[in-house]
């Protein structure tokens, strides 16, 4: 597998995905605080309702990006689907006020109630902090892997209407032709492997391998290629005395001999069980150094 | 019938829970059916058996049965009902527009609600045990019924279009989204068991959901504490401390779950196959659920 | 006094659910809206749901089968094909209803 360095500056993404309870939050917290900790200027996005990076990071995580008081070049946000719908509704709403008379208006507004909406208004804040240039890196802390998909795969559904439309003859406006050069810019991205990164995370047991194969198939299939695999909770070989230990020892040795055939072309970095909770920055740069630091991970990524 | 909906973030062994006490219930004599709404489903891995989009019965264990849901495989039904009789009619690439603008998440969403409301509502069962998705997904398949029969009402009411067709296409109505939401609520029918491992991010996780959840009128929860360390295995430092950690988030949840908690070790392989799921019955509480 | 929109296949009919709220779809719903209380009796149809329409008046379906999803949208008054390759104003259709009663 070949991987250019991309330049110091070059914005970098990062999706880590993969079933949920494997680690995902902690890896992202992982990466983000790596970057920031490089100096780069680093947002993290949790889609999460539950906001779990906050609880790690121990800080406050809003609906806006918020820097994190213990790492200057570290910020955080969650995308809460019922701010991004109320949000996306008013901004309607307000500007159909100047254009259309009252009921228009009032029919406008029953329609926004619809539950499409939500899609609509999280996939544009989605967006927002995908194309953004505020931050040299963006680190996506996504939700369980079906989810995942619809989130990503949203891009090619909107862009393939709009496709559709002009392709009807019919015209497109300048509002529709705004967003068509976005959403190609966003595919561009996530398809470019130098700037953008998708890591599956994953524990060694049968569930969480099958899974994030299965989900970083469907991937490539939409021209999303996975680089990074990252199996965490992996026992301590000398802690692993008792029987019901050296068991489950043996059966992640097994499963980490799999994970490599799984996913084809990427890099497999082990993270191990740790003592505590991984709560707190200490904590996380001690799991962030297990899985991005030194080795070819590093070199390859320019960090 | 009784309602178990199992429910916590994933990878704490809620499925694996849910099957156990499925198979327990079953061969307890109780029409069983087990139900996942979870798109990423692995019901079919721990039976080790194909499992469909109706019930499907489980070769190992008498009277039990199992549903997958599969919300894309739905709505692609109902994309086909629409657009099968146009084959053949209008030309290709139109239909494939047609496909194309049908195959939204919003269209995924309905249909994949609109199965799960159906699948309450299956008399032959004594009880039917749920494994839903992680616990945001949950919340949203119950704060559903408010917000879409708000839209199918008002559709109905003007053009008789809802975001995924004719609202008379969908299988259940409003009077059985309203139905579901106050079996849902109601703590004699239905049980909600929350799956959390003892440390520190599911146990906040799994308070969290369980207030909302009381928000939203449903009183009736369990917890199960699952991945314990045994005492006699926690003899070396780095054990001792991860169990040290764990009984501290044992204490901590208990106090928020008065009507009940349990516990269950951490087993020495992964919980697949009946026999396993067997092994694990032995720790769930069937009694508790009060299940004739 | 009839008139029989054939529209898209979107999933509203104000286009808000798609990338960006549509304004000619807005406005076409307006004046529908406005025709409507003037005791005109207006449908919309889309494929998807309501087939038998397109299939039933023979100039919308002739037109589809020559020119596919580009032929849409069309308007029909008193059941006779009026506008195609885009929305009406409310100006026309009043214009063209007049002509037919």
């Amino acid at each position: 597998m070949s991987m250019r360095t991309p330049s110091p500056d070059a914005p970098r993404r990062f999706f880590f995905a993969g079933k949920g309870g494997v680690g995902k939050t902690t890896m992202a917290v992982a990466a983000a605080t790596f970057h920031a900790s490089g100096g780069r200027r680093t947002l993290l996005v949790t889609t999460d309702p539950a906001a779990h990076i906050g609880r790690v990071l121990e800080c406050e995580v809003t609906d806006e990006p918020q820097p994190v008081r213990a790492l200057p070049d570290l910020a955080a946000a969650r995308i809460d689907p019922r701010y991004e719908t109320r949000r996306y509704k008013e901004m309607v709403l307000a500007e159909a006020r100047g254009r259309y008379p009252p009921d228009t208006v009032e029919r406008m507004e029953e329609e926004l109630n619809s539950p499409c909406t939500e899609e609509v208004a999280v996939f544009r804040r989605f967006l927002d902090y995908l194309l953004t240039d505020r931050y040299e890196t963006v680190v996506f802390d996504t939700a369980p892997t079906g989810h995942t998909l619809r989130l990503l795969e949203l891009p090619l559904s909107y862009s393939r209407q709009i496709a559709a439309k002009a392709a009807g003859g019919q015209e497109t406006s300048a509002d529709e032709d705004a967003e068509a050069k976005r959403m190609q810019k966003a595919l561009q991205l996530l398809r470019d492997p130098v700037r953008t990164t998708f890591a599956f995370v994953v524990y060694p047991e049968a569930t969480p391998i099958a899974e994030a194969a299965r989900a970083s198939a469907e991937l490539r299939e939409i021209g999303l290629a996975t680089s990074l695999v990252l199996v965490n909770q992996v026992l301590p070989a000398e802690a692993c005395v008792h029987p019901l230990f050296r068991k489950r020892h043996e059966m992640q040795e097994r499963y980490l001999g799999q994970v490599p055939r799984n996913f084809p072309g990427a890099e497999v970095r082990e993270v191990h069980l740790q003592e505590r909770d991984v709560i707190g920055l200490e904590a996380i740069l001690r799991v962030a150094h297990e899985a991005f630091g030194g080795g070819s991970y590093a070199a390859a990524h320019g960090s | 019938m009784r309602y178990l909906f199992f429910s916590g973030k994933g990878g704490v062994g809620k499925t694996s829970l849910a099957c156990a006490t499925a198979v327990r219930l079953a061969e307890g004599g109780r029409r069983t059916l087990i139900v996942t709404t979870d798109p990423a489903s692995n019901l079919a891995d721990v039976f080790e058996q194909p499992i469909g989009r109706k019930p499907t019965p489980i070769d190992a264990v008498e009277h039990l049965d199992a549903q997958e849901i599969d919300a894309e495989e739905a709505a692609r039904i109902y994309r086909e009902k629409a657009i099968g009789p146009l084959r053949g009619l209008l030309p290709e690439d139109m239909l494939r527009t047609m496909v194309e603008q049908m195959s939204g998440p919003c269209t995924v969403e309905i249909a994949g609600f609109d199965e799960f409301v159906a699948s309450m509502f299956h008399d032959e069962y004594d009880v039917i045990v749920f494994d839903t998705a992680p616990t945001g997904h949950t919340l949203r398949l119950l704060e559903l019924p408010s917000a879409w029969s708000a839209h199918i009402e008002e559709s109905a009411k003007g053009s008789g279009q809802t975001c995924i067709g004719p609202v008379d296409q969908l299988q259940t109505s409003k009077e059985e989204y309203d139905r579901a939401m106050n079996l849902l609520r109601d703590g004699d029918l239905t049980h909600f068991v929350f799956v959390a491992q003892p440390e520190r991010t599911s146990v906040a996780e799994t308070l969290r959901a369980s207030a909302e959840l009381r928000g939203l009128g449903i009183a009736n929860q369990r917890l199960i504490m699952n991945g314990v360390i045994p005492e006699d295995a926690a003899q070396h430092p780095f054990f001792a401390s991860r169990r040290a950690m764990q009984l501290a988030q044992i204490e901590e949840i208990s106090r928020s779950f008065p009507t009940g908690s349990t516990t269950v070790p951490l087993l020495d392989g992964e919980v697949k196959g009946v026999a396993m799921l067997r092994r694990l019955g032995r720790w769930v509480d069937v009694d508790a659920y009060a299940i004739s | 006094m009839r008139v029989d929109v054939f529209d898209p296949e979107m999933c509203c009919s104000t286009g808000l659910c798609g990338p960006a709220p549509d304004e000619a779809l807005i406005r076409m719903e307006e004046a529908l809206q406005r025709l409507r209380q003037e005791g005109v009796e207006v449908s919309r149809h889309q494929l998807s749901r309501d087939p038998q329409a397109f299939l039933g008046n023979e100039e919308v379906y002739r037109r589809i089968l020559s020119r596919g999803s580009s032929a849409l949208p069309m308007v029909a008054v008193d059941g006779e094909l009026r506008f195609e390759d885009g929305y009406p104003t409310y100006e026309e259709l009043r214009t063209a209803l007049q002509i037919t009663t």
